[in-house]
């Protein structure tokens, strides 16, 4: 054991850029665990390789790839359990791997409550998309965060973009809100139904989908292709009223490889649409990091005050008396922020 | 007077409930309670003539409809079960000199086991077949292997069993092509080929395209045998897999009813008339230890496809009904350790599959957790049933168990359970559906890890295993397989063939068949059979409905919870999961393990249920795909940053395949990612592969618990 934990700690920010930047895989894989690693030193090495990834490499011999955000498009797939998120995924990826594109795929999945443990089985449907050597895919668990993408998510994403990846796929399982989460992290957000999918629809029109960039209907195979088209045709009805642009819309069978290619060359157009605008990019990026920022701040910022044993122990006062209905939630609030003004 | 009540109380008196129970409580303190089995199964502690009364017409006649006491009205007092032993060895000409031998032993017909590469449709010299060519079967990449296979063995005369469902259509068609130029009729050729292809989506894993083209192939067979084959049996529907993969009784008989019934409805819905080959589908079951729930089993079989072939089907002849079986003694139920114990298990299992009825019966050899079977093995296994056939009285009478209050009742209760799920699976839009949606796979992955906590417990007793145990027994001495030579010589025969060909031929016959595949009109087994007359390879025939269907990976489920709740607070698994805990600190992030299999082989129910366990304790799990080459897993452990990598190797690939992992991942620079191995791993093996960089090696019957535990130690 005592190795693997001593070179974690030893590999120094230089160097793992350097190999980063060389697009050595498994550099690229230290540095992903760096980012979801509690280990002091680990945080350490990847704030000291961010500041000297901000500087013009030193070292002139190793090829420079790409730097943080630069022509890089973040995709998100979400979507429930079983609508083919990774099939699809199979499928678009290897055509942009096909031609030459580097592509990271990050899957999200679900850590057990009980045990902190997890299982990670998504490269299981993505066998040959695994195999192709412009591919690096790297799922992690959710560590209970309930947005779908996990804290160290947006990490990942840029310590791909650095390594070199110039399309990186987030797939996330799609509960609710985790859309939204998803497009704060993420250029294009692609939703992912089934040709059943009608409850879907309702939610699109509470306007839960409002976020999604791209909607994709898939598994219609030849059997169901006329349900998933009226489907279609619902979605494109709804996305107009909504004022969304309805083209938008794709019908896709991974298992039949139809309307894959129109979704990969979607991926094409908007990734050079980007590249032309960097100035738009750059604002978003911004605007993603520091949502990310203000998230994880708001997340963190409780457990730091109740260290303090007074305020704890207010706070354990204020949960009873909220609990029992002594006190209104709204009134609680305002009992605990005036403490907090005396601390 | 006292003489007169003497004289009442020992006169036969009818069975008295309540007098019974007053017994019971006198003798034990409590009263009587029934008893669930692990397979689910309620038992009453006493049966009587009152049980049997609510179940109407248990006293049929063997023969007839609905066939429970069973398929023939004379059974085994005319003519015994055949023996038919499952062999395969590297070669084929090593295999079929242990024919000639299990035939001059007295073995009444031949059961062929593959080697995985021709399972899954690759010829010995491709890159992912290295590992696993001539291991757990002989290797057949042609004809020309076919024919040395039977090579002085008369194909219109000896019964031949195929074990074959991926690559059915070149195997079957090199059969065929092998007696037509042996100059047998084809309408003498008896025997099975198991093409079932729908188990292998729910355990086992060797199919090779997805289940829909896989069927019509399937189904191309029947179709064939229906038309030029009227004495061989086209599938044989496959519970013993299902059995062996972890699944209880109930769930066996089910799923292998419905299983059938799918092929039946397929057959029918392409135009066959029902009556043409319904009754040359044959059965396939696994046994158990469990001896009363196994006879009661085969006896619900029968009674439940002739039920439901009459209700569904409506077939004029009665054969059409009529279930006819192969059994084999379960794997799963041998142990590594002590392992002469097996060979009592296996005879109580026998036992169990011929008082059920079985018309087949092949028998484990004791050391088949630990290796291939060796000769001596084999010949003990063999001699297992020649003993039951002529020193028991066992073949003096038609279903001797038929009557029995307990029997009876079981195989009532069998049948209504199975029912209950075939309903599930009809509301689900039958089996293919089922199967599309993992529901089988699930079920089956469920009850597998409930199975190994009870065992892991000591809830279940395994003699030997979790009980009983002793130190220091020598092992015994097991088979090696020189693969490397296996694999030299069919790489040889390979090039030979490919030269003295005519590529023309061969590439005009492959044209044929990619093109029936894709219009679907006609019979794939025909087009087939002329690939192989043009000597094209098994590979080369797999390969053309390749281009068509493309290869499938099924996606894999594993039961997370179980552990948790099996074990609930016991003091280890809290300790386990502390210690996790403590690692988790240390490392920064959960200790991650990626377990896969490597090669060929897709036996996965030991890889499921140790992922399951792993993800219970607190380990992030990497769950690989199936069919993984050493190099494609290194590069998981790497891009995933792995602490350890586990493999689960049961057919003997250990030997190439984990030294090369080990090689791969040095060379990546990664000496740091452990690796572990479990599954049948002989002996003599273990200090050579330590010695090689392998960690731990965990033997069948190990706890999954304390392999948790010793890869936990191993990261400390």
């Amino acid at each position: 054991m005592g190795e693997a934990v001593m070179s974690e700690a030893l590999d120094s920010a230089g160097t793992l850029l350097r190999r980063l930047r060389s697009g050595e895989r498994s550099a690229l894989a230290r540095a992903l665990s760096h980012a979801e690693s509690t280990l002091p030193g680990a945080r350490a090495e990847l704030d000291r390789l961010w500041q000297l990834s901000a500087q013009p490499a030193v070292d002139q011999s190793a090829p420079v790839v790409a730097g943080v955000g630069t022509d890089s498009l973040r995709i998100a797939f979400t979507g429930a359990p079983g609508a083919g998120k990774s099939s699809l995924i199979e499928v678009v990826g290897l055509l942009l791997a096909k031609q030459n594109h580097k592509l990271a795929v990050l899957p999200v999945d679900p850590t057990s409550p009980v045990a902190g443990g997890s299982l990670l089985a998504d490269q299981v449907r993505m066998n040959e998309l695994s195999r192709h050597q412009n591919v690096f895919i790297r799922p992690s668990a959710s560590k209970g965060m309930l947005g779908g993408a996990a804290p160290h998510t947006q990490e990942s994403i840029e310590l791909c973009e650095l390594a070199g990846y110039s399309y990186v796929i987030v797939e996330t399982v799609g509960v609710g809100q985790s859309e939204i989460d998803a497009a704060t992290l993420c250029d294009v957000v692609v939703l992912v139904l089934t040709p059943d999918a009608g409850d879907e629809l309702q939610a699109l029109k509470r306007g839960i989908t409002e976020v999604s960039t791209a909607i994709v209907i898939n598994k219609a195979d030849s059997n169901r292709r006329a349900e998933a088209e009226q489907l279609l045709e619902n979605y494109r009805a709804a996305a107009s009223l909504m004022g969304q642009d309805p083209s938008r819309v794709w019908l896709t069978s991974a298992r039949e490889g139809t309307g894959v290619s129109d979704l990969a060359g979607w991926f094409m157009e908007q990734w050079l649409a980007q590249s032309r605008n960097p100035s738009e990019r750059d604002s978003r990026r911004r605007a993603q990091r520091l949502h990310q920022f203000e998230r994880a701040l708001a997340s963190a910022i409780l457990p730091e005050l109740l260290k303090r044993d007074a305020l704890r122990a207010h706070y354990e006062s204020l949960r009873a008396q909220v609990a029992s209905g002594e006190q209104s939630a709204a009134g609680a609030l305002t009992d605990f922020c005036a403490a907090l003004s005396l601390a | 007077m006292s003489d007169d009540r003497n004289a009442s109380d020992v006169r036969p008196q009818r069975f008295d409930e309540s007098a019974w129970q007053a017994l019971f409580r006198s003798e034990l303190g409590h009263p009587a309670a029934s008893k669930l089995s692990r397979h689910g199964l309620e038992f009453d502690a006493v049966y009587s003539a009152k049980d049997l009364e609510p179940l109407a017409g248990v006293d049929t006649t063997p023969g007839l409809h609905p066939f429970t006491r069973g398929p023939y009205a004379s059974m085994y007092t005319g003519r015994a079960w055949t023996t038919r032993q499952y062999a395969g060895f590297s070669t084929a000409e090593e295999t079929n000199a242990f024919f000639k031998a299990s035939l001059a032993r007295g073995q009444r017909g031949l059961s062929v086991a593959f080697d995985l590469p021709t399972h899954r449709g690759y010829d010995s010299d491709h890159a992912r077949a290295m590992g696993d060519v001539g291991k757990a079967g002989v290797a057949i990449d042609s004809v020309l292997d076919m024919a040395r296979l039977f090579e002085g063995i008369d194909l219109s005369t000896t019964s031949v069993s195929m074990t074959m469902n991926g690559a059915v259509l070149p195997i079957m068609a090199a059969y065929l092509v092998v007696a037509e130029e042996q100059g047998c009729e084809r309408s003498r050729l008896s025997g099975t080929i198991q093409n079932d292809i729908l188990k292998e989506f729910m355990v086992r894993n060797t199919y090779i395209y997805p289940p829909r083209p896989s069927l019509r192939i399937g189904l191309d067979v029947v179709e064939y045998a229906a038309r030029h084959l009227p004495r061989f049996n086209p599938i044989s529907v496959s519970g013993y897999h299902l059995q062996e993969a972890g699944a209880t009784l109930v769930h066996e008989l089910a799923y292998t009813i419905g299983n059938g019934l799918e092929y039946v409805k397929g057959a029918v819905a392409r135009g066959l008339d029902v009556d043409e080959f319904a009754p040359r589908l044959s059965f396939f079951f696994g046994i158990g230890t469990e001896l009363f729930s196994e006879v009661a089993k085969l006896r619900a079989a029968r009674r439940l496809w002739a039920e439901l072939m009459q209700e569904r089907f409506q077939p004029r002849s009665p054969a059409s009904c009529r279930l006819r079986m192969h059994c084999q003694t379960s794997g799963v139920s041998l142990t590594a350790q002590q392992p002469l114990n097996n060979i009592v298990r296996t005879t109580i299992e026998a036992l169990a599959a011929l008082l059920g009825g079985t018309q087949s019966l092949h028998t484990n050899s004791f050391d088949e957790a630990l290796a291939l079977p060796s000769d001596q093995a084999a010949r003990v296994a063999l001699n297992t049933q020649l003993i039951l056939q002529h020193e028991t009285d066992l073949t003096n009478v038609v279903d001797p168990l038929g009557g029995s209050y307990l029997i009876e009742s079981l195989t009532q209760q069998f049948v209504v359970r199975a029912r209950e799920l075939l309903s599930e699976i009809d509301a689900l839009g039958g089996m293919v559906n089922a199967i599309e949606r993992g529901v089988p796979e699930l079920a089956i992955a469920r009850a597998a890890t409930e199975r190994q906590v009870r065992v892991d417990r000591g809830i279940d007793t395994v003699v030997g295993v979790n009980a009983f145990t002793s130190e220091g027994e020598a092992p015994p001495e097991v088979r090696v397989i020189d693969h490397e030579q296996v694999w030299r010589v069919q790489a040889e025969r390979l090039k030979v063939l490919r030269a003295s060909r005519s590529s023309a031929r061969v590439s005009e016959a492959l044209e044929h068949l990619t093109q029936t595949a894709r219009n679907g009109d006609a019979n794939l087994l025909e087009a087939a059979v002329e690939c192989m007359r043009a000597r094209a390879t098994v590979g080369e025939v797999s390969l053309a409905l390749e281009s068509v269907w493309g290869r499938y990976s099924a996606e894999r489920g594993s039961i997370v919870g179980v552990f948790n709740r099996g074990y609930g607070d016991t003091q280890r698994w809290l300790q386990l999961r502390e210690r996790v805990n403590g690692l988790r600190q240390r490392l920064g992030r959960n200790p991650r393990i990626l377990i896969a299999k490597v090669g060929q082989d897709g036996h996965d129910r030991g890889a499921k249920v140790v992922a399951a366990g792993f993800a219970d304790a607190g380990f992030d799990v990497d769950l690989a795909p199936l069919f993984q080459s050493p190099g494609e897993v290194a590069r998981a452990a790497i891009d995933h940053d792995v602490h350890v990598v586990g493999i689960s190797s049961l057919a003997g690939a250990h030997r190439t395949l984990i030294p090369e992992l080990v090689a791969a991942l040095a060379n990546e620079g990664a000496q740091h990612i452990h690796v572990v191995c479990g599954g049948i791993v002989p002996g003599v093996d273990h200090d050579k592969l330590l010695e090689q960089g392998v960690r731990r090696i965990f033997t069948p019957g190990t706890p999954v618990v304390e392999c948790i535990e010793q890869v936990i130690e191993l990261l400390q």
